[in-house]
């Protein structure tokens, strides 16, 4: 019975250290996807910006009403 | 001033394509000598910097003549100051890239500062001629 004890505390001992190591990793594994991943990010955002609005509309004549001028001289 | 050019503007669909048509006569007759359609681009009263594009796109078409883009800037205090440049309009559309570059100034010694544009303009100038060109589409391109 004491041997079962000790087994069983040594596993249970062994658990507790396990169950906390790994919770280290996995939080070190996140902590540095967001420090590597924010200050890029934003850059990224932005170059997807661009790249999806390489114009800028000044018109395209789809209202009833444009707001031209007629000059004539 | 007191020239007597004549034009007309329409907002219409050619070829599928929403459009604004300028049509008319130029005529150099009384010190006159152009018809035009001008948009606004500042914004509240502010210029608009278009400095991250390279120029201006325009989807033109016309009768073959050949039709200028004018800008105006914050640079052009006088209504007779300007930049310039010119497309040659055909029978269908097609779109038609003017970097800022290649504007050139009319009565004023400077380089077309991007920073500041106030208005765009479709004209027909210089000299006599029936002028027929549609825009469909103007935006700045990178």
């Amino acid at each position: 019975m004491p041997a079962f004890f000790d087994k069983m505390t040594g596993m249970d001992t062994r658990l507790a250290r396990t169950v906390p190591s790994l919770l280290i990793v996995a939080l070190a594994g996140l902590a540095s996807i967001n420090v590597s991943g924010d200050p890029g990010l934003g850059s990224r955002e932005k170059e997807a910006a661009i790249q999806v609005t390489p114009t800028l509309l000044i018109d395209d004549f789809s209202d009833e009403q444009a707001a031209s001028v007629l000059g004539t001289e | 001033m007191g020239g007597v050019s004549d034009a007309t503007l329409s907002l219409e669909t050619i070829e599928g394509r929403r459009c604004l048509r300028l049509r008319g006569r130029v005529s150099l007759e009384n010190n006159g000598g152009f018809i035009q359609v001008a948009l606004p681009l500042a914004q509240d009263g502010r210029p608009l910097d278009a400095s991250e594009f390279k120029g201006v796109r325009a989807w033109v078409r016309g009768n073959g003549e050949t039709y200028h883009i004018h800008l105006r800037t914050a640079q052009t205090g006088l209504p007779w100051q300007y930049f310039w440049a010119a497309i040659d309009s055909t029978a269908g559309w097609r779109p038609v890239d003017l970097p800022f570059d290649g504007f050139k100034p009319e009565n004023l010694q400077a380089k077309l500062d991007a920073r500041g544009l106030e208005r765009i303009a479709v004209v027909a100038i210089g000299e006599e001629f029936e002028a027929d060109v549609a825009v469909s589409r103007l935006e700045f391109y990178r």
